[in-house]
């Protein structure tokens, strides 16, 4: 039997505020963080992914104190990223609750991964690509950037989620800042890409507004979907995404 | 952190609302109204009116704005229909303000399922900390469906909140209201009429009075916010109702300021102070914000009202709290957890007491 499709939805905070922008903008607050994730733990979401957007741009580590408190209250299984940067932060976030950590800038250039999914095992490191897409002279150019899409690494998306395989992360998270907040579908052609060569779990992450775009990013290769806007702007639940992925032959986890 | 707008009295801590150098977008949004030619916008609300020869709907709660809306729209040769969304636990009060209304227009009431209703306040305030939760559902959803059913093209709505309570930038000048709109600014707390169904025995047919119509059912029908036509004042329609019979409270409403409003539902009370606990402010601060930009409260009278008013609702409208909910079947013991649950200790301190004396941290 084929691994079910996850639906995640994915909330972004900062610090305590449950914030959702666009294209990694941030500036609309729409709620506390803490009670977002207790009411997403009851809509019967596979798992949730928070992301503490603003930790490493503001150059903090992550507010441990609301991980705590969530992860309290939580059954579901909880990946939690924003202001990582060391070996540390991951134990204390898992010591916290967390089951999975969400790396993204502090991977850049190092060994973090490495040495987190050696040290905590494979299955708690997602590594978190985000990445632009924008029209070069000759084709569109995809660019990873760090620090909540403000700093271009120059690397090549493509290149970092496949190290990031080989480096012992346990899934790859794929983000397309372009999208986000959007509504208009995932970037399937860089997840096409990806999901093609790396052996470990990709979850398209950015632009679903209908459940038709959940089912074309698993069409394209994805093991799981972040969904941030659909879930918070609309009447779309888990449940009905999930309704509607298995009814087009798509194994998922039925509440 | 906690702190208030430059201006009104309004808190940062409010969801969705954009503050532009300490100023919220509520008090922008004012500045922007002075610029407003309403002679050419009420002239767009009689063409509008013409078009469909004065068919509407009123969505109604039985209120002051509700009153003020009819009546206007009846001045300018409309024949509404008054669609009222029973409340969640309708006062006497609200019941005669209700039957008021139809001394001037045919009126239906909807009274989805009470048993369910219940059902809803109870898991509403367990989960996400809103005993109003069905309220806030009803309120969209039944005067569309009635719209649907009895096939009116017009529905009238009162203000946008975003323009007069505050909402994210350059989405205070919407006129009409979509299925989109209600789902993205409705309140539902990223909790949706769907996923209710299965929890406490609730079925799909349970909530099919507070599902929204789909576009393609509203085919047709169109929704307007009235405050961007007429000139929108809460305290002039509280006025202007109150002398076409509408009834105000004897005594200033517990955990608020004035007389004229939230009169309808005994559960108001705790919905505000679930406001309070999570964000700081109840209605006094939206009161006082909408007085204080039209220059009818200073802004230190507004804090020192808002000391003194934003309490915990022991009684409300006169009924007590255990009572209210005793009626949902929550107990005050857990009432007590609720409230401790949906806390928000970055705002205030850890106490035993702070579910209902919470000190904000400096």
């Amino acid at each position: 039997m084929p691994l079910a499709k996850r639906i995640i939805p994915t909330l972004l905070f900062d610090g305590d505020r449950l914030i959702k922008g666009k294209q990694f903008s941030g500036d609309r607050s729409i709620g506390h963080v803490a009670q977002a994730a207790k009411i997403y733990g009851r809509r019967g979401a596979d798992e949730i992914a928070l992301m503490d957007i603003f930790a490493t741009p503001l150059n903090r580590g992550p507010n441990l104190k609301v991980i705590e408190k969530i992860a309290d209250d939580l059954f579901t299984p909880l990946a939690i990223g924003g202001g990582v940067r060391s070996v540390n932060d991951v134990r204390d976030l898992l010591n916290a609750g967390a089951d999975k950590i969400i790396i993204n800038t502090a991977a850049i250039n190092t060994r973090l991964i490495a040495e987190c999914a050696d040290k905590f095992g494979s299955q708690a490191i997602v590594a978190s690509v985000d990445y632009r897409v924008r029209q070069g002279e000759f084709r569109a150019i995809a660019q990873a950037y760090s620090h909540s899409g403000q700093v271009n690494t120059y690397w090549n998306p493509h290149a970092l989620a496949v190290l990031y395989a080989q480096l012992g992360a346990g899934e790859i998270l794929l983000t397309c800042i372009d999208n986000e907040g959007q509504m208009q579908g995932y970037e399937l052609e860089l997840l096409r890409l990806v999901a093609g060569v790396v052996s470990v779990p990709v979850v398209a992450n950015a632009g679903c507004g209908t459940p038709q775009h959940a089912l074309e990013a698993i069409q394209a290769g994805a093991s799981a979907v972040g969904i941030g806007s659909m879930f918070a702007f609309t009447d779309e639940t888990p449940a009905i995404v999930a309704k509607y992925l298995h009814s087009n032959g798509v194994e998922v986890r039925l509440t | 952190m906690f702190s208030r707008c430059k201006r009104c009295v309004m808190p940062t801590t409010r969801p969705d609302t954009a503050f532009v150098d300490g100023v919220c977008s509520a008090c922008l949004s004012y500045d922007r109204r002075g610029g407003i030619d309403w002679a050419a916008r009420k002239a767009e609300l009689q063409a509008i009116l013409d078009a469909h020869k004065g068919e509407c709907i009123v969505a109604s709660s039985g209120g002051k704005d509700s009153h003020a809306i009819a009546l206007s729209l009846l001045e300018m040769g409309a024949k509404p229909l008054i669609v009222t969304a029973t409340t969640d636990h309708l006062t006497d009060i609200g019941k005669r303000n209700i039957q008021n209304l139809a001394r001037f227009a045919p009126t239906i009431e909807v009274t989805p399922n009470q048993t369910v209703r219940r059902k809803i306040a109870r898991i509403g305030l367990r989960t996400v900390g809103d005993i109003s939760y069905g309220e806030h559902m009803a309120i969209w959803a039944t005067p569309h469906q009635v719209a649907k059913r009895l096939g009116v093209p017009l529905i009238f709505y009162g203000e946008n909140p975003q323009d007069e309570l505050g909402g994210p930038l350059g989405r205070d000048e919407a006129k009409t209201m979509t299925r989109s709109w209600v789902n993205e600014h409705g309140g539902f707390l990223g909790l949706r009429a769907r996923d209710l169904i299965g929890e406490d025995g609730i079925t799909e047919e349970d909530i099919a009075p507070y599902l929204q119509p789909t576009e393609e059912e509203m085919g047709g029908i169109t929704t307007y916010f009235t405050g961007q036509f007429l000139p929108w004042d809460g305290y002039w329609n509280a006025i202007n109702a109150r002398d076409h019979g509408f009834e105000w409270s004897e005594q200033e409403v517990e955990g608020s300021i004035g007389r004229a409003e939230s009169l309808d539902n005994f559960q108001t009370g705790i919905h505000e102070w679930f406001k309070y606990l999570k964000y700081s402010y109840m209605r006094p601060s939206d009161i006082a914000s909408i007085a204080i930009r039209r220059g009818r409260m200073t802004r230190d009278e507004a804090l020192g009202r808002i000391v003194l008013r934003e309490v915990f609702p022991w009684t409300y409208l006169g009924a007590p709290c255990g009572e209210i909910l005793a009626r949902i079947g929550v107990d005050f013991e857990e009432f007590k957890d609720i409230c401790n649950q949906f806390t928000n200790y970055d705002i205030f301190e850890r106490a035993d007491d702070s579910w209902c004396r919470p000190l904000r941290l400096a």
